[in-house]
């Protein structure tokens, strides 16, 4: 028994001793060239934002918005916005190694499942150093400003269910009904997301869940507030080489960070940077919620296609398993229903 | 049957606690850490399918019966993108997973890592070192592999 004990310990930590001596010389090439090719005002000045046959700025393809990068900046960075070369380098290494293996709430801290077997790693799927300490850009200490008296109140008397008894006891991903978005953040595996353009709208696919908001840009008024979407009710229009769309009409229960539906408002900002890049801007502005608006900014990297659909529910075990392993637990605990 | 109950594994990694990774579940809602178990048999079934693929097993135990396990690994989508199909892993090939048996007690579990009895490590999508993160332009597809000598040593117990 202990043989296998230390055999599963060699083999993850030689799982990860040898993806850092494959990658390490990689890795630190990856960031040089980042680096240099950011700063080459010559191939800058080459590029010129391409558009669509009916000429609005051109946003389509494949994307992933993949990130080491924090949402909310570590303390140590005070309101320092930008890594050193050698932070960027390091933390970017440290990134892709842990990439390698899902810990996801394992309270032994030992890999769910090799990230490599199933070709999820986030360096085999695009992701590039950032230089932000946070992805939060404003407020300027990069974190989430303070909830407002009016929400700290509403939040202390919620009542959270802890037992869970049935899968409407389940998130909303976990039922495979929506990863939420907007904003659209990362996830661990998965970030991609394909954009179509027509004229007068604009498809973003998220690859989870298959989930696509369409957008209109042809000026239509919101729907009237009684209407609750999953996605809320997003309108676009372009500002110059730049894509706004404001959303809306969100759904109780079914908000970012349990915003306020009836208040929240969400302004992202798309913008082509150059032929490889996105720049994806979000505020978010809910006055009941917080006390005040707050923004982020996440590169979107253009990655090879296609993406396949995403049949979430069909194949869906999660919830019989948790739903099992809840009763297993009551009943090793001698809890339960009588 | 070959499967082995351990004790709590202490941790081996650093884990990056700020970065945003959200995943279709968490760990500890469904399986667990102190029930790792390590299983030698013969795929009967793989389905590539969302949220989580799952890898069946037919275990052989001492007295010749067999019971099945099955295994959840990863979402599927960044493989089928790379050319892998249910049919990479032919039904019949004799694996090894290692991985943590359900709370439910029953015979399925999440498969940290599979390797052949050889010791060579899944590598279904193909390796690392073949993608191109240093390049401006996008990743390359990489062709489907069965496995890697990224580790190369056995782990029967």
């Amino acid at each position: 028994m202990s043989n296998c004990l230390q055999n599963l310990s060699r083999t993850l930590a030689a799982t990860i001793g040898a993806a850092i001596i494959v990658l390490a010389p990689a890795v630190a090439t990856a960031q040089t060239a980042q680096v240099g090719a950011a700063s080459s005002p010559a191939k800058k000045a080459a590029w010129s934002a391409p558009h669509t046959p009916d000429g609005q700025p051109d946003l389509q393809g494949y994307w992933t918005n993949l990130s080491f990068t924090p949402l909310e900046r570590p303390a140590e960075y005070g309101t320092r916005e930008f890594l050193t070369n050698e932070e960027s380098a390091k933390l970017f290494k440290e990134g892709v190694i842990h990439s390698y293996e899902f810990t996801y709430d394992n309270p032994a801290g030992t890999p769910v499942y090799d990230a490599t077997t199933f070709g999820l790693d986030a360096w085999q799927n695009g992701v590039k150093p950032n230089k932000r300490t946070s992805l939060i850009i404003d407020p300027p200490n990069g974190r989430i400003p303070p909830l407002t008296p009016e929400a700290q109140k509403a939040r202390a008397a919620r009542v959270t269910k802890t037992r869970v008894e049935s899968p409407e006891d389940l998130t909303l991903g976990v039922r495979c009904l929506t990863f939420g978005r907007p904003p659209m953040l990362p996830a661990a595996y998965n970030s991609n997301y394909y954009i179509v353009q027509m004229p007068g709208f604009i498809m973003i696919e998220a690859e989870w869940d298959s989930d696509a908001r369409i957008i209109p840009l042809d000026g239509r008024p919101h729907l009237s507030r009684d209407i609750h979407r999953w996605h809320g009710d997003s309108r676009g229009h372009w500002e110059g080489d730049t894509l706004v769309v404001e959303t809306t009409n969100f759904r109780p229960g079914a908000t970012y960070l349990n915003a306020n539906p009836e208040t929240l408002r969400i302004t992202e900002h798309f913008r082509r940077l150059d032929a490889y890049t996105i720049e994806y801007k979000f505020t978010i502005d809910d006055p009941s919620t917080w006390t005040k608006p707050w923004s982020a900014i996440i590169p979107m990297n253009r990655v090879e296609g296609p993406m396949f659909e995403y049949a979430c529910s069909e194949g869906n075990n999660d919830i019989i398993n948790m739903l099992e392993a809840a009763r297993a637990s009551e009943k090793a605990n001698g809890q339960g229903k009588k | 049957m070959r499967i082995v109950l351990l004790a709590a594994i202490a941790g081996l990694i650093v884990f990056l606690g700020t970065a945003p990774a959200r995943a279709h579940h968490g760990f500890d809602a469904t399986y667990d850490a102190n029930k790792p178990v390590v299983v030698k048999g013969v795929l009967t079934k793989v389905e590539l399918m969302n949220p989580h693929s799952w890898f069946w097993v037919d275990v052989k135990s001492p007295d010749g019966t067999v019971v099945n396990w099955g295994f959840e690994g990863g979402s599927p989508n960044s493989l089928i993108r790379r050319g892998v199909t249910k049919n990479t892993l032919p039904v019949g090939t004799e694996i090894i997973v290692n991985g943590y048996q359900a709370k439910s007690g029953d015979n399925k579990g999440v498969a940290a890592t599979m390797t052949f009895p050889d010791g060579r490590k899944l590598f279904l999508g193909g390796s690392a070192p073949g993608s191109e993160p240093d390049s401006p332009e996008p990743p390359k597809s990489t062709p489907p592999r069965k496995s890697s000598n990224l580790l190369a040593r056995p782990i029967y117990c």
